[in-house]
């Protein structure tokens, strides 16, 4: 493919970065709560993120070259009552020929859909529940080059019936390889469309975000064995940078084995630092993962994430 | 006193064929020897030169006669008297004339001339004609003053547009006398008087009245500042002659453009500034109180029903036996329906013919019939248990004008007054007492209809240890969270994070060292709303003893 085409794909992408703002907090919205994700701090956009790819850049389904079904759950330590389940599924065309270099081919198609259930107990004892429907699609037209989108809905609100909202959202992500077949950059415009509507009051509009990501994979050590791989994420309101976080995968045993790790920094409101931490076993199609982040400096409770994704063959 | 003096100034050449000059010649034409400090001498300033030869004489005299050469025996007094070789061919010589005879008494009043004589050894000079002198010691004086009209109507209609302020005089000299008038006027503010206007003579007005001459001002009613007056100011004629010599009279001018002000006496007194009235039909009264005031009296005094109804009511006069006001009564129809609204235009004339509808508008009140009950407040406190004494509760009532009572157990407690339309808020600041409580609210409107009770809210007031938050956070008024502490604290922290982990803002409680409290606006530390939905605060509190306690909590944005 011509340099020119590249630069201009590099380009777009840059473009896409200086969207405006973000605003966090709150909920109604279709979370990310991917293992794979909490471990490495948010930095998985990017590489084999396979069915996980639906939680963060759409355009990272192309990962899956047949079909993938999982199970997604979180828990707050600390008795924090708050409570997320993902199930989702997700197929792609089938896998082309990897590049000279490329450490595993990918599909030119996939789309895949989740459903999301979040069940909290506030304050006051009231029960809160919320629930998200997602679906994603994604189409690599260069063997360098694939973008994704996504649209989700949430609704829900307090079990009363007196607070209850419904919000929509689309997210649109792009990823190319350039350089090196397993050098890789994406970036995701997070609620480049959002409404949310209480069933009795105001709208509210969240302004869109960009996530930024740079990862590189295959990479091999002359000491340690196993496949490693490094990815950088910041998320982004204008030239002012909301969070980012870097991780490192080290895939042993012939990929039966992923250990995790990651750093996390919020410089939205306040600021904050963590170290993340997870593993995965995968074994005939059935995968297992672990992610945690701790509670390191007296303030957030601990989060827990567990998965199971079997893959189709 | 102002000093009028008329100088004649004779700044040409005065000389004869000859080489000798009189230049810049400078006196007071007429002075007034009497020792009252004004004018009471005449100055005398000239130059002499000669240009072919020295002076030998420089003298200037007053004479009785104007021939020139002046003859020695009608001389008077000589002011200057210089004689000899040492004069020289200049001379600058200034002198004065005290008009006193051995200087005692004055000359007697009349015309003299002044002569200046100067010579040479081959020639001689004599100013010519003589200068005129006259002493003056009289003053002009008046015969009478009068004022037409009086009072002064300038606005009402036909009526004369000038007030005329007449002086008669038989020794005023309209050539060499002036007359002016100052009228003045008392600043309650500044507490003094001050120069309301000022007039000169109304130099086209002359009559011969027989016993003599009568003159006059003219008076528009306007000040210096340019506005209208109205009430009475006095004011001072001054009439002065060019020898320094003057004469007073006093007026006073009555300046009448105000109609007589409006005021309603209703049941209750002296309403302030209060232009409706509310009844309930039951309390209606039969008649309504109006007092008129005017410092001129009042003539009448009447109602019109609507705006553009003619004044078809008049009212009763009580007979106040007061000049400045009187009390009118006004019957109410017996017919007024209930639950509307009756508008009424009070007109009032003074005894000078001055509508206040004319003049500004009339008095307009609107008479309310309200039979109607207020809706009952509503609250917007939720009840519940409560862990500190300290509570604000709200509520909310449509009406424009309200009166809202708080009841405690029964009992009022407190009461406001709401004056705004549309739904209002209200709030109530409340010390509870331990146990169970309740609170009602009742609503009064303007024409004292009651909502009847609001329905009861009910707190339950338990101190001790305890976090009391809400679980979901709309921004109303008193939304607060409340910690107490099992033991004294040095300070409270409450940490707002996003699901995702983000330290959205760290607000501080105030209080202590048991209670605490704090509120908090929904953003974040820049000041951006918070998106709506599910947030974890983490409560720490730091304890005296060095305990840190946290405490998590689920809350959600609704607003």
């Amino acid at each position: 493919m011509s340099i020119k085409t590249r630069t201009l794909a590099l380009g777009l992408m840059m473009a896409l970065t200086f969207t405006a703002g973000a605003d966090e907090g709150g909920s109604y919205r279709f979370q990310g709560t991917g293992t794979r994700d909490l471990a490495l701090a948010g930095a998985a956009h990017l590489g084999d993120a396979g069915l996980e790819a639906i939680f963060l850049q759409p355009a990272s389904l192309i990962s899956i070259t047949n079909w993938q079904v999982g199970a997604f759950l979180q828990n707050y330590g600390d008795g924090l009552p708050i409570q997320y389940g993902t199930l989702a599924l997700a197929m792609g065309s089938g896998e082309r020929m990897a590049l000279d270099g490329q450490y595993r081919g990918d599909s030119e198609l996939a789309i895949g859909a989740a459903f999301q259930y979040l069940n909290a107990t506030l304050a006051d004892d009231s029960a809160w529940s919320e629930w998200s429907l997602a679906a994603a699609a994604a189409w690599s037209p260069l063997r360098w080059f694939s973008m994704g989108g996504r649209a989700s809905y949430s609704g829900g609100g307090s079990e009363d019936g007196q607070d209850r909202a419904g919000a929509f959202a689309l997210d649109f992500g792009l990823r190319m390889r350039f350089l090196h077949p397993g050098l890789e950059a994406g970036v995701l415009m997070k609620d480049f469309w959002h409404r949310l509507s209480w069933v009795e009051g105001s709208d509210f509009k969240r302004e869109p975000s960009t996530v930024l990501s740079l990862g590189w994979g295959g990479l091999t050590l002359p000491v340690l064995p196993g496949d490693w791989r490094v990815e950088g994420r910041s998320t982004n309101h204008l030239s002012e940078t909301e969070s980012f976080g870097a991780g490192l995968e080290w895939t042993l045993l012939d990929g039966f084995a992923t250990l995790r790790g990651g750093f996390m920094a919020w410089r939205q409101g306040e600021e904050r630092n963590y170290p993340t931490f997870g593993f995965g076993l995968k074994n005939k199609g059935y995968q297992i993962d672990y992610g945690f982040s701790p509670d390191v400096d007296g303030g957030f409770a601990p989060r827990h994430r567990i998965s199971i994704i079997h893959s189709g063959s | 006193m102002k000093r009028l003096s008329l100088l004649i100034l004779m700044g040409i050449l005065v000389s004869t064929a000859g080489a000798i000059e009189l230049r810049n010649i400078l006196w007071d034409r007429a002075f007034s020897p009497n020792g009252d400090e004004v004018q009471d001498t005449m100055p005398l300033s000239f130059m002499v030169t000669s240009e072919d030869a020295d002076l030998t004489t420089i003298r200037a005299l007053v004479s009785t006669s104007s021939e020139v050469p002046a003859a020695p025996e009608d001389w008077v007094e000589v002011l200057i008297e210089m004689t000899g070789d040492d004069i020289g061919r200049f001379q600058n010589l200034v002198t004065e004339w005290d008009g006193l005879d051995d200087g005692e008494s004055s000359y007697a009043d009349g015309f003299y001339y002044l002569h200046i004589f100067a010579s040479t050894d081959t020639e001689e000079f004599w100013m010519g004609p003589a200068g005129e002198i006259e002493i003056n010691t009289q003053s002009p004086t008046f015969i009478s003053v009068a004022v037409e009209p009086q009072p002064f109507t300038p606005l009402l209609a036909g009526s004369d547009t000038l007030q005329q302020i007449y002086f008669t005089s038989a020794d005023f000299d309209t050539l060499t006398d002036t007359a002016t008038l100052e009228v003045f006027a008392y600043s309650e503010s500044a507490g003094q008087w001050y120069l309301l206007s000022y007039l000169e003579r109304d130099g086209e007005y002359a009559l011969n009245t027989g016993e003599g001459t009568r003159y006059r001002f003219l008076w528009s009613g306007f000040g210096t500042l340019g506005n209208l007056q109205d009430g009475v100011f006095p004011g001072t004629i001054t009439l002065e002659d060019d020898a320094g010599n003057s004469d007073q009279a006093e007026v006073s001018l009555d300046i009448d453009t105000l109609a007589p002000s409006v005021s309603i006496l209703t049941i209750g007194g002296w309403p302030d500034d209060e232009r409706d009235f509310y009844f309930n039909p039951a309390n209606l009264p039969d008649s309504i109180w109006v007092r008129a005031e005017d410092r001129y009296g009042v003539d009448s005094c009447r109602v019109s029903w609507g705006v553009d109804a003619p004044f078809d009511t008049l009212g009763l006069a009580q007979g106040s036996g007061d000049p400045t006001f009187e009390d009118y009564l006004f019957l109410i129809p017996s017919n007024w329906a209930a639950d509307s609204t009756y508008r009424m235009n009070f007109d009032v004339m003074d005894m000078n013919g001055h509508w206040l509808s004319v003049l500004d508008a009339a008095h307009q009140v609107a008479v309310v019939l309200d039979g109607l009950h207020p809706q009952a407040p509503q609250w917007l406190t939720q009840g519940g248990d409560r862990i500190q004494a300290y509570e604000q509760i709200t509520g909310s009532a449509y009406e424009a004008e309200l009166e809202i009572r708080l009841y405690k157990n029964d009992n009022t407690v407190a009461m406001d007054t709401l004056n705004a339309g549309g739904t209002v808020q209200f709030s109530f600041f409340v010390n509870l007492e331990e146990g169970e409580q309740s609170f009602r609210l009742e609503a009064f409107d303007a024409s004292g209809n009651s909502s009847g009770l609001s329905e009861a809210l009910n707190l339950n007031y338990q101190p001790g240890s305890a976090i009391r938050i809400p679980g979901r956070f709309r921004g109303d008024p008193g939304e607060e969270i409340q910690i107490n502490t099992p033991e004294n604290a040095d300070k409270i922290e409450l940490r707002f994070f996003s699901l995702e982990g983000a330290l959205l803002r760290i607000v501080e409680a105030q209080g202590g060292p048991l209670e605490w409290a704090a509120e908090w606006n929904m953003r974040d530390s820049a000041g951006r709303d918070i998106a709506p939905g599910l947030l974890v605060v983490v409560i720490r509190s730091y304890l005296e003893s060095g305990e840190i306690l946290e405490d998590r909590k689920v809350v959600a944005i609704v607003d």
